[in-house]
């Protein structure tokens, strides 16, 4: 634990290019299923339009990390959070804060596309009409689309059903449907794991463009698209405790660089380097 | 370690015994049989409906369909009335029944906390099991005289303005019949819609609160139009145990023939004018005209469950190996073709 609070200190030292504003601030951030502690203890600045990934072995909670950046954990009724987690000064679990209000400024694409079973148009249009953006409604639908890559594939077909379209278009219309909202930050949940490598490497791209405009989290298990796109890394890891259960852990949160070229943590390393997984 | 036929050129000549050899022949076979027995049964019941009717039919023809006496003194038969009140009953208790079951469908999938959606959803599909003889004795017992005491008087004096709420009031009657048959269809709703519910993928739920849709938005926007065809067909389903119902909607709504506008009168169904006279029945033309309401009773159910089917499914026009051909590229593209 002492490791890491002095790592983000450091972390906090030098930030990674210049004055960049941290938009999450979690402090002793641990998230428990029932008695079963999920996360323990997690410190970590995120900032603005960059990329962070977040890295590690399966079940070390970077999922349940990243959803309880736009409260997704409150859908699990037995899930419960201690210590802060800040979004741009306001503590996002603090009174007052309205589940439904964060995630409509905090978009989220997950791991399976998940288009509604609508039409290509009503699913960019269904946040913007539930949200009461209903004004240009076309052209926000066509701004979405474009910005999410999407438009030149769908423009002649957009009262098609979305089911129609392949995995790596759905999985663009999601990210359309969650920017046509306007949201500040897109958190993505392994969003290439169900993808082909072609459609993978054009949601990369699109990452690349959205974050002139976006903060982007995205949490993925392959580490060389981590490499590719982000420009901060987090390393999660496992920890056994003493009582035998499983938690994870940030063990090392840095520049990608520094992140894939010389971790400061051996176990960041030995995963990195793929001796360990 | 050795490996047996390692080494041996393999002739691939039959060598398993006839007995695990006859399963799939005798699978087919059974499995045909079964359902062929299903049409089979269909086709009888249609047919001796037919004989049955035949005396009445060569009697009245279709007139019988446009007539309201039944005199069986006379010996003049006709249905009008008895489909109307089949018609009005059964469309009544699912216009109550249908919201209530997806209310409750969505309480039990989307709202309640996980141990009470276990107790409550065996609760409501064991309201699904009572016999209708008992639900129909309450119906005479408790809910009559509540209708009569209570209900009618406040419908009276609320909504008397409107003719479907005059007359005086009782314990058996159209109203009553009404909802014994909600009691009943209820349940059938809640539960397949239930079952809907649970079938609808959690990422589709995820996918609308994560663009900031409140529950209520999330049902309306993704859900129930993800369900509807499955709802639909559950209400369809309910619609035929309403439309059939005999015993309990003979038992309350007081056998009446003609057509009356109140919900407050007495009335009588198809079903329920089947249960209460066919032993009873003096004449070979009463008795083929009971057998011809049961026929028309027949259509109506048929009529509703195609009717069903046909909104859950339109018939695919398209030729069959176009439409394999399609199939087969939605496939290979990741994308079931349903």
């Amino acid at each position: 634990m002492e490791v890491i609070k002095t790592k983000i200190d450091l972390g906090r030292e030098r930030l990674p290019t210049g004055e960049q504003e941290a938009v999450f601030e979690a402090r002793d951030v641990s998230v428990y299923y029932g008695d079963q502690r999920a996360i323990d203890k997690v410190n970590i600045d995120i900032y603005r339009r960059l990329i962070t990934a977040i890295i590690g072995p399966s079940g070390c909670g970077k999922s349940t990390f990243i959803r309880t950046l736009n409260r997704m954990t409150d859908l699990v009724p037995s899930a419960r959070l201690t210590g802060e987690l800040r979004y741009r000064g306001i503590d996002l679990y603090g009174p007052g804060v309205d589940a439904v209000e964060v995630r409509r400024r905090i978009g989220m694409v997950f791991q399976k596309p998940n288009p509604f079973p609508k039409s290509i148009y009503d699913n960019v249009a269904y946040g913007l009409r539930i949200l009461g953006m209903k004004k240009d409604l076309d052209e926000r639908v066509e701004k979405a689309l474009h910005s999410a890559a999407l438009w030149d594939e769908v423009k002649d077909r957009l009262k098609d059903s979305a089911l129609g379209l392949s995995g790596g278009q759905q999985q663009r219309l999601c990210i359309a449907r969650a920017i046509a909202v306007e949201p500040e930050v897109i958190l993505l949940d392994e969003p290439a794991s169900a993808l082909d490598p072609i459609a993978t490497s054009a949601i990369e791209d699109l990452m690349h463009d959205l974050k002139r405009d976006y903060t982007i989290v995205i949490v993925t298990h392959n580490m060389q698209q981590a490499a590719r796109v982000a420009d901060m890394t987090a390393f999660f890891g496992l920890n056994v405790t003493p009582e035998g259960s499983r938690e994870g852990i940030l063990v090392e949160y840095d520049k990608t660089e520094k992140i894939f070229t010389n971790p400061s943590d051996k176990r960041t390393e030995g995963y990195v380097t793929g001796r360990f997984g | 370690m050795e490996i047996s036929h390692a080494n041996k050129r393999p002739d691939f000549k039959r060598t398993r015994s006839l007995i695990d050899r006859i399963g799939d022949p005798v699978l087919k076979a059974i499995t045909f049989i079964a359902a062929a027995l299903a049409v089979t049964v269909l086709v009888l019941i249609a047919y001796e409906l037919i004989k049955g009717s035949r005396l009445a039919f060569r009697h009245f023809g279709l007139g019988f369909l446009t007539s309201q006496v039944w005199d069986d003194i006379h010996g003049q038969f006709g249905a009008l009335s008895l489909i109307f009140g089949t018609v009005v009953t059964a469309v009544l208790a699912i216009l109550i029944a249908a919201p209530l079951a997806i209310a409750i469908a969505l309480f039990l999938t989307e709202l309640a906390p996980k141990p009470v959606r276990a107790l409550l959803g065996a609760l409501v599909e064991m309201l699904a099991s009572i016999p209708s003889v008992v639900l129909g004795l309450w119906g005479i017992l408790v809910l009559g005289p509540f209708v009569k005491n209570q209900l009618e008087p406040l419908l009276g004096s609320a909504l008397g303005f409107l003719p479907f709420f005059r007359g005086a009031h009782s314990t058996s009657g159209i109203l009553t019949a009404v909802l014994i048959l909600t009691i009943m269809v209820v349940p059938i709703i809640a539960s397949v819609t239930r079952e809907l519910f649970t079938t609808v993928p959690p990422e589709l739920r995820e996918g609308a609160l994560a663009l900031g849709a409140t529950r209520w938005e999330m049902v309306r926007g993704v859900l129930l139009p993800a369900a509807r065809p499955g709802i639909l067909a559950a209400v369809a389903l309910g619609f035929g145990r309403a439309v059939g119902e005999a015993i309990a909607v003979a038992m309350v709504i007081g056998g009446q023939i003609g057509i009356h506008w109140s919900l407050f009168a007495f009335g009588d169904t198809l079903a329920a004018q089947n249960a209460l006279q066919y032993n009873g029945a003096d004449t070979n033309l009463q008795i083929s005209s009971l057998v011809y309401l049961a026929a028309i009773l027949l259509v109506i159910s048929l009529a509703v469950n195609i009717g069903a089917q046909l909104l859950i499914r339109p018939i695919d026009l398209r030729p069959r190996r176009q439409r394999i051909a399609l199939d087969r590229a939605l496939e290979a593209e990741g994308v079931s073709a349903d």
